[in-house]
């Protein structure tokens, strides 16, 4: 099972490059241009604000939920539980936001829906988290 | 003790990646 740990951090590496590239261009694009709005903003905050404060203690937070859920994922991929890609996802996306906070003082979001405003990194790490506890429950049920 | 190990295993299965999202996801209410 190295391959599919080694598959999941290749992919992850991957996730980060993707996400801070469109992080960078976003400032820059025609807002309409790709048929969805854009619209750049330093989020300081946890998800939807839940949790504020001190950016050195919301980087620690993000450290101690990423070496947590990096540890959980990684057991789970080794062991053939989940498909490597959902530790892609989910690491890279953790890692490309957390790098935001470290560099950027927050996270940048830029992809305007009716009712939040997201990033790539945002997409990622849901759609990980989902396939990763979908996976985990339909185990338990065997 | 069976029963009880399942149960916090499922917790856990849900908790984490909530724990996870809330941690290291930053999407922001959109007001207009």
């Amino acid at each position: 099972m190295a391959t599919a740990t080694m598959t999941s951090a290749c992919g992850g590496v991957a996730v980060v490059a993707a996400d801070q590239a469109t992080k960078w261009a976003a400032p820059s694009l025609d807002r309409t241009a790709i048929g969805a709005a854009i619209e750049p903003g330093l989020n300081r905050d946890y998800s939807l604000g839940l949790v504020g404060g001190s950016q050195t203690l919301l980087i620690l937070g993000a450290l101690v939920a990423l070496g947590l859920g990096g540890w959980w994922a990684a057991q789970s991929v080794r062991s053939g539980r989940v498909p490597a890609w959902v530790g892609a996802l989910v690491l890279g996306g953790a890692m490309s936001n957390l790098l935001d906070r470290i560099i950027r003082g927050g996270v940048l979001d830029f992809i305007v829906t009716p009712w939040i405003v997201l990033n790539l990194a945002d997409l990622a790490v849901v759609a990980g988290l989902a396939a990763f506890s979908v996976a985990h429950l339909r185990l338990e049920r065997r | 003790m069976n029963e009880l190990t399942n149960t916090l295993r499922r917790l856990a299965v849900i908790a984490m990646p909530l724990a996870v999202f809330v941690a290291t996801t930053a999407p922001r209410i959109h007001l207009k």
